[in-house]
C-alpha cells in the first residue's frame, strides 16, 4: 500500500472511535505505524477533523425550531394511540369509547341533558379516539376566541392566571350532546400538550359548585376539572398528572 | 410514541439534523423545513422501525431522500465525479486550525460540489462512520470513501485558501506587521 492509498483509506477515519477495529483501516494503519512521515501527515489529519468537527457543530440551529415541530406534531396528531403494541387494548378501549361517542356526541338534533360526568367521559372518548384536531392554529388567543364566538362555541371564559406560562397553538369547537363546547389546545411548561374543554355550567344537570380543582389518571391521560360560575372546565393531557397540577400553582 | 419520546427524539436530533440539512439545502428556511419534514415522517411511520438503535440512521436517510425529492422536481441531479487530484492536499496548516469556526466552514462547504457535501458533513456532524453514510445515502462504500476523500481534498485546498486571502488582505504590502504600525 503507497503513502497516497494510505492516506485516502484515512480520511473515512475516525480517531478516538471504533475505526482502528475496521479491517479495512488496519492496512493502512499499519503502515502508519512503520513511516514517520505517514504519522506526521496522520497526526495533522486528526488536528484538523477535530477542528472542522467542532467547527461544524457549532453551526448554529434555531432556538424555536424544536416548537415549530412539537406544534406540527400535536396539530397532526394529538395524544392518539400511538403504538402497535397497544393494538390490543386499545381496540377494546376503542369499542367502549365509539359507543360513547355515539351515545353522547350528536351533531344534529336538540340538546339533551348532560352530566358533568357524561361530559368528563365524552371528552376522554375524543382524546383517546384521537377525535382532537385542531380547526384553527394560532398563538393568539384573542383571535382563537374572535374564531370560537364567530363559531358560536362557549367564549368569555376565564383560564386561571397561571395558565399565561403555556403557550396556545388553536382551538376547535366540538359539540357533546349537541352542547357546543371550545376546546383550547395548549402546550404545557414541560412539553407535553393539553386540551382544555370549556362548556356553559348551566348545560349541565349536576355541575359541581365552584371550588378546588379535582385530578384525575386514566392510564396515559390525567385530567383537571374545575368550574365557576359560568363555565365548567376539564383540561386533558398525555402526562403525568404533575405537569397539569404545575398550571394551577 | 407518546408526546414525551417524541420530544426527546426531536431534543436529541433536530441539530445535527438541521445542520445536515443546511448543509444540503443552503438556506435556513429551506433547512428548517427538511427537519421539520423528517420529525413528521417519523411520526408516521416509526412503527416500522424494529430495531430502535437505527433510528438516527434513519431520521439521517430520510432528511436526505426528501432533500433529493424536492430537488429532482426542479432538477435532475447530475452527478459528475472529478478525477482524484494526484497528490492530496495536505491537511489544513496548524496556524489556521484554531481560526476554523462555523461561519468559514459553512462558506467554503457552500462553495463544493453537492454530492461531496452530504458525505462531508455527515462524516463531521456526530461522527457518522462512511458504513452509516454509505447506507443514508445509499451508496457503495468504495464510493463513500473516493468521496469523502474528494470531499476533504476541495474542503482543504478552499479553507486554505480563504485563509491566504485574509492574510493578504491583512498584510496588503505584503510587509510586516510593525511596517503597518509605524
Amino acid at each position: 500500500m503507497n503513502k497516497q492509498l494510505v492516506k485516502e483509506t484515512l480520511s473515512a477515519f475516525r480517531h478516538g472511535l471504533d475505526d482502528p477495529e475496521d479491517p479495512v483501516f488496519q492496512e493502512a494503519l499499519a503502515e502508519v505505524e512503520k513511516d514517520p512521515e505517514l504519522q506526521k501527515w496522520q497526526q495533522q489529519a486528526i488536528l484538523e477533523d477535530q477542528a472542522l468537527r467542532r467547527a461544524f457543530n457549532r453551526s448554529p440551529a434555531p432556538k424555536d425550531l424544536p416548537e415549530k415541530i412539537y406544534a406540527q406534531h400535536q396539530s397532526a396528531k394529538i395524544l392518539s394511540f400511538p403504538s402497535h403494541k397497544q393494538t390490543f387494548s386499545a381496540v377494546a378501549v376503542a369499542v367502549i369509547l365509539v359507543a360513547a361517542l355515539f351515545i353522547f356526541i350528536k351533531v344534529d338534533g336538540p340538546a339533551s341533558s348532560l352530566t358533568a360526568e357524561e361530559f368528563v367521559s365524552s371528552t376522554f372518548a375524543l382524546e383517546s379516539g384521537g377525535h382532537t384536531d385542531l380547526d384553527f392554529i394560532s398563538s393568539d388567543l384573542d383571535e382563537k376566541i374572535r374564531w370560537l364566538a364567530d363559531s358560536n362555541a362557549p367564549t368569555g371564559w376565564e383560564l386561571p392566571e397561571s395558565f399565561q406560562v403555556a403557550v396556545a397553538s388553536g382551538c376547535s369547537k366540538v359539540h357533546i350532546k349537541n352542547h357546543p363546547v371550545s376546546m383550547v389546545c395548549y402546550r404545557l411548561p414541560e412539553g407535553p400538550m393539553a386540551h382544555i374543554y370549556v362548556i356553559k355550567r348551566d348545560a349541565l344537570s349536576q355541575a359541581t359548585p365552584p371550588g378546588e380543582v379535582h385530578y384525575d389518571q386514566s392510564g396515559d391521560f390525567s385530567s383537571a376539572r374545575w368550574c365557576d360560575g359560568k363555565f365548567y372546565y376539564i383540561a386533558i393531557a398525555q402526562a403525568p398528572r404533575e405537569s397539569l397540577a404545575g398550571l394551577f400553582e | 410514541m407518546k408526546a414525551n419520546e417524541f420530544q426527546l427524539l426531536v431534543d436529541e436530533y433536530y441539530e445535527p439534523l438541521y445542520r445536515f440539512a443546511f448543509s444540503l439545502a443552503k438556506t435556513p428556511e429551506d433547512a428548517a423545513d427538511l427537519t421539520q419534514q423528517t420529525f413528521a415522517t417519523w411520526a408516521k411511520k416509526q412503527h416500522q422501525i424494529r430495531d430502535r438503535k437505527k433510528v438516527k440512521s434513519w431520521l439521517f436517510t430520510t432528511l436526505y431522500r426528501d432533500f433529493l425529492g424536492q430537488k429532482q422536481k426542479k432538477q435532475r441531479l447530475v452527478m459528475e465525479e472529478p478525477e482524484l487530484p494526484d497528490r492530496l492536499p495536505d491537511p489544513v496548516p496548524e496556524k489556521y486550525l484554531h481560526q476554523i469556526d462555523s461561519k468559514i466552514l459553512l462558506s467554503c462547504l457552500d462553495e463544493m460540489d453537492e454530492n461531496y457535501r452530504a458525505p462531508l458533513s455527515l462524516f463531521y456532524l456526530e461522527d457518522v462512520s462512511y458504513r452509516d453514510i454509505s447506507e443514508i445515502l445509499d451508496l457503495p462504500i468504495g464510493t463513500v470513501m473516493s468521496r469523502l476523500n474528494r470531499a476533504k481534498a476541495q474542503l482543504r485546498d478552499r479553507i486554505t485558501e480563504k485563509f491566504k486571502k485574509s492574510d493578504l488582505i491583512s498584510f496588503p504590502n505584503l510587509g510586516t506587521s510593525s511596517d503597518q504600525n509605524e
